[in-house]
């Protein structure tokens, strides 16, 4: 049953001088390198541009949809945390799809106003990305020959993460009609909730803030959405407005009569709550808006802007000479700034972050290897919230060990709000093949790469307080699941079988190089971090020893097994093999397949791949770089070398990891196609792949590859040192970096490297290989080039 | 997997004009027995779309008008309803002359209808035709024969430009006039570029994770062919994806499968040897139904 309530009232003519809009506009970027744009209207597109133009700030997160939607539109608000489950067999966890709040109808005379009736005149998205404001600029003659201006702004606030804002401004260029904004948010009849006040609040005479609350199926999650809405506009001629309010909808519209060049304006603020926030979302969403209210619009998109610039100060990286490389970086690191929430240690970031449902909001191992270094280097609060993430589904990932019968922590392949595993156990192809996916028992290095995070974190942040809370616990955890799932067998090495490395065409394998390496690294530092911890925080060691039930024996165990790790790797060759037996593959020449329009598991087909030597993104590579301090250079060489011609790129995680490598192993042409490759990922108009939301990972191996490859970039525990390998056109690359509480600002050319230490704590700074140099805080350093090698670093007075 | 939407509904979709698709079928006949093989396919596609048959003799040698059906071996039944003229001075030209002055014609042939040609070659008219680039041509091969033509499957070959939209709708048109059903073929092409064309969805170049990625693929492959192409809304399409060459897939399918046609886009490319379309044409084993599309 539907209790309707509506009402009207008569709009004052308002302050149509565009005052409201105007503070809005005033905000925005007109330099174009901090703005993407998608000129026109292309139908078949448009769900990429809903992905690439999305809008987030870690909480909530809204795709770059037309207000009126079109024939190809799929709005979507998300609120990270936020997964349904469905009852149907085999459903698993989603997050999930809630009410478009960005909905807005606009008919003239009562004829609609759409995209694809009439004529377009102008049409263009603006994705400003230093403001991370959505802009749209329409010019439209509809059939009648009306001519309509629309110019409308969308945000998620990052100052203010549960608000939202949205903002229309119609100018009727050559006509005199009756002007109606329709605006609803609807959920479905089944999932809706009442507002405790919700009879009261509908019968008022005025409800300038209108509830609707949505829950989620399968879980106890109520998310409650508060509208407030205002017009505004330059004729004489009072308008009208009416709600519509039932339990599953709030419709309101507003008819505006407009003269000719005369304009009228929406302005919408929503607040969004859940219950994982607030035992009380209803009132949490009322009183937000109701807070914000008075300060009004503009104050609130200011603070959401100086936000904004407020992380781009530590975020951004600046390639001086590729103009299309700039505009990527930047949009990879928009996405990222808008993936993450730093303030909720309960969320972590799904493959397609906050701007699709594909991928179903799952977090994979992309967060801590590819994504994870950004946030350490720029915003270490949001690097330990992801950390935090993972630590709060320990307990899961030991009941999944348990469940496996082995010990410690096995964390899920894919995870979402409980840390269950939630990997779909099969898929069909459109080859009308059905694929068991093993993933979930198999890809089991998603262990030691969550535990490789949490030291990488503490590496660079000295964040003693988190590791010794979480951190220390997760990799011991970890190193314990190590010590149990492989075995130490007669040949005197220890083994670790029937696994999936990164290279995913190759199933249930032995001994995967990958998997070994990182694990033994695991065994390894979790048993040297308990030697620091007993050392350090000997009564902390204790209790948490105590707890964990770890002994000496076992803490010796993990050394000891840890040298026995089977690697694959043969002195003679240098090489890793990949796994046992992969030597002996069909040995396939990519070159022979090129060019191609697919992967090349849809090309060879899912069997036949495995029974070959093509790997499907970096794996022993990858291997090289996370441990590349602890691999002879010469090794890390050949391994490249040998691999990267047998690597299909079947991931988008690859391309990104090989311009890393071979940017610091000099080779320059090889680095470059990488990189670009990585940086059109999501960004090339003929992938159709970024549908269903960005790459988040890609994006963060991309910034990875700038700063770790062409940089150089290196951490030791007393500092950082710096290998640049500048492609030849670019003639500066600059970026921030936090360091252990340092502020530094880098800045490499050719023949310079520059370094700006702010903060309390200095660092030793080194270039590769050449001169080291104690810095001091509130110092600039300088070190250039000498042919051969680096002069030695000079302090320069500021 | 994509977001659903209030917004994504059939009702949107701009409605297809069924009954000014084809409103005259063309068909061109010499007296060569080979030719002939198109006669019992323009019949039944006279009967599906309504449309007027119309029967152009382009033989060397000029008949009379009255004489034509009798000679071109049509029955009583087929002769009920059709025009029958001859072609005078050159065929093709004299071809696509009527063609220009019919409303909404769809051109039926041989590929085998005139002087034949060399190796490899479609016969003279034929190839004159193709060269006009017709808007919508039905072309099919000898080896058929005279067999009854049933329509009961189409499959519809997509390389996932925005192009080959243009074969959607008349696919699924064609589709829900004889109660077949529609598979909808990608190959993902060895031997080719990436599609340029902005808004191109090939099979996926980036597979990070099957499970989540075929699933989203396959939906966003069939939204934007459905809201592009704009087909029937009743009409359902099967998806299926193989890989190799193009041509010799989308033939093989079609024979694997009893296709009775197969549908596709055409840019107006015919004359190489390897050429999809003419491997298509050539090996399918059924009729074929070229829309023509531009290149981008």
């Amino acid at each position: 049953m539907s209790t309707a309530v509506s009402f009207e009232e008569q709009l004052r003519p308002g302050h149509g001088d565009g005052s409201l809009g105007a503070a809005v506009a005033r905000l925005r970027t007109q330099d174009p390198k901090w703005l993407l744009v998608e000129e026109g209207f292309t139908l078949t597109r448009e769900h990429e541009v809903e992905s690439l133009f999305a809008i987030a700030n870690g909480h909530v997160g809204n795709r770059g949809s037309l207000a009126e939607g079109s024939p190809l539109s799929a709005p979507a608000t998300f609120v990270a945390g936020v997964f349904r489950q469905l009852e149907t067999p085999g459903a698993i966890p989603e997050l999930m799809v809630l009410p478009d709040w960005t909905a807005v109808r606009i008919s003239i005379d009562n004829q609609p106003l759409t995209i694809d009736h009439g004529e377009i005149l102008e049409h263009r998205r603006i994705l400003d990305l230093r403001c991370g404001m959505l802009w749209r600029e329409w010019r439209h003659r509809d059939p009648c020959g009306r001519i309509t201006r629309v110019t409308a702004v969308r945000l998620a606030s990052l100052s203010d993460r549960h608000l939202l804002l949205h903002s229309i401004t119609l100018t009727a260029e050559n006509y005199s009609s009756v002007v109606r904004f329709e605006s609803s948010l609807e959920v479905d009849e089944g999932t809706s909730v009442l507002a405790p006040d919700w009879k009261v609040r509908a019968s008022s005479g005025r409800p300038n803030v209108l509830p609707l609350a949505v829950r989620v199926p399968g879980r106890e999650t109520t998310v409650a959405f508060g509208v407030t809405s205002l017009i505004l506009s330059s004729t004489d001629v009072p308008g009208k407005r009416v709600v519509a309010l039932d339990p599953h909808r709030i419709t309101e519209h507003c008819d505006i009569q407009l003269e000719v060049g005369s304009e009228c304006q929406l302005h919408r603020l929503i607040a969004v709550f859940s219950s994982r926030e607030s035992s009380r979302p209803f009132e949490c969403a009322m009183e937000h808006l109701r807070g914000v209210m008075p300060a009004g619009m503009p104050a609130a998109a200011s603070a959401h802007a100086s936000e904004w610039q407020a992380r781009w100060r530590k975020a951004d990286l600046r390639v001086e000479g590729d103009d299309a490389l700039q505009q990527a970086l930047r949009f990879a690191a928009y996405h990222l700034i808008a993936s993450a929430n730093p303030n909720d240690g309960h969320v972590s970031i799904g493959a397609r972050a906050l701007t699709g449902a594909a991928y179903k909001g799952h977090v994979f191992w992309d967060t801590e290897i590819y994504m994870l270094p950004f946030y350490i280097f720029t915003c270490p609060r949001a690097a330990r919230s992801l950390l935090e993430y993972r630590y709060h589904m320990l307990e899961a990932a030991r009941n999944k060990a348990r469940s496996f019968g082995f010990r410690g922590a096995m964390f899920p392949w894919e995870s979402a709000d409980n840390g269950e595993e939630v990997t779909p156990r099969a898929v069909i192809a459109p080859s009308g093949e059905v694929f068991e996916i093993l993933n979930g028992e198999m890809e089991v290095h998603i262990t030691a790469d969550i535990a490789f995070a949490f030291w990488q974190y503490w590496q660079a942040t000295a964040d003693d307080d988190f590791i010794l809370q979480a951190g220390a616990e997760v990799i011991l955890e970890c190193a314990r699941f190590w010590a149990s799932r492989g075995s130490l067998e007669a040949d005197g090495d220890f083994h670790i079988r029937h696994v999936i490395g990164p290279d995913e065409y190759h199933e249930n394998v032995d001994d995967n190089a990958y998997t070994n390496l990182m694990a033994a690294w695991n065994l390894r530092q979790a048993a040297a971090m308990a030697g620091i911890l007993e050392q350090r925080w000997p009564d902390h060691w204790r209790d948490l020893a105590r707890r964990l039930e770890l002994s000496p024996e076992e803490l010796d165990t993990w050394s000891k097994l840890a040298d026995c790790v089977f690697t694959g790797f043969n002195p003679e060759t240098r090489l890793f093999e990949q796994f046992r037996g992969y030597f002996e593959k069909q040995q396939i020449n990519l070159n022979d397949y090129e060019p191609r329009t697919a992967a090349m598991d849809v090309v060879l087909g899912h069997g036949r791949i495995q029974q070959t030597n093509i790997v499907k993104q970096a794996d022993v590579v990858l291997a090289t770089y996370l441990l590349w301090d602890e691999i002879d250079p010469a090794v890390r060489a050949a391994n490249f070398h040998y691999y990267e011609p047998r690597t299909g790129h079947g991931s988008s995680l690859s391309p990104a990891i090989h311009a890393l490598i071979a940017a610091r192993i000099g080779e320059a042409q090889l680095a470059q196609g990488y990189l670009k490759q990585a940086s059109e990922i999501d960004l090339g108009n003929n992938m159709g792949n970024a549908a269903g939301g960005v790459h988040a990972a890609a994006l963060g191996g991309l910034w990875q590859a700038v700063v770790f490859g062409f940089a150089g970039l290196g951490t030791r525990p007393d500092g950082i040192s710096f290998a640049p390998n500048l492609l030849a056109h670019w003639s500066r690359l600059s970026f921030p970096l936090e360091w252990r509480g340092s502020q530094l600002s880098i800045s490499i050319e050719p023949g310079a490297i520059r370094v700006e230490v702010a903060g309390s704590a200095g660092l030793k700074l080194q270039v590769d290989g050449g001169p080291t140099i104690q810095a001091e805080p509130e110092r600039e350093y300088v070190a250039e080039r000498a042919m051969p090698g680096w002069k030695p670093w000079q302090a320069i007075a500021r | 997997m994509m977001a659903t939407s209030a917004k994504i509904t059939s009702a949107s979709r701009p409605a297809l004009q069924s009954a000014r698709w084809i409103e005259n079928i063309l068909l061109a006949l010499d007296e060569q027995t080979p030719c002939r093989t198109a006669v019992p396919i323009a019949c039944r596609l006279s009967e599906l779309y309504g449309a007027t048959l119309h029967v152009t003799h382009v033989g060397l040698l000029a008949l009379d008008p009255r004489e034509i059906p009798a000679r071109l071996g049509f029955t009583a039944q087929q002769r009920h309803g059709a025009v029958f003229n001859q072609a005078k001075g050159d065929r093709a030209h004299a071809v696509m002359q009527l063609a220009q002055e019919l409303v909404e014609p769809l051109v039926v042939m041989s590929t085998h209808t005139g002087q034949p040609g060399g190796k490899d070659r479609f016969g003279s008219v034929t190839e004159s035709v193709l060269a006009t680039r017709p808007a919508r041509i039905v072309l099919l091969s000898p080896d058929r024969r005279q067999k009854e033509w049933k329509l009961r499957r189409i499959l519809l070959a997509h390389d996932g430009t925005p192009a080959s939209h243009a074969a959607t709708a008349p696919a699924a048109d064609l589709a829900q006039r004889a109660g077949a059903e529609v598979i909808a073929l990608h190959v993902a092409a060895r031997g080719r570029e990436r599609p340029r064309e902005p808004g191109s969805m090939p099979a996926p170049l980036y597979i990070d994770q099957p499970q989540h990625e075929w699933p989203a693929w396959a939906d966003e492959f069939m939204n934007r062919m459905l809201a592009a192409g704009a087909p029937p809304s009743a009409i359902e399409f099967k998806l299926t994806v193989t890989s190799g060459r193009p041509g010799s897939e989308i033939s093989e399918l079609a024979r694997e499968r009893s296709v009775d046609l197969v549908v596709m886009a055409w840019h107006g490319h015919w004359e190489h040897q390897t050429c999809a379309t003419r491997v298509v044409i050539q090996t399918s084993g059924c009729p074929v139904l070229l829309l023509y599309s531009a290149d981008e």
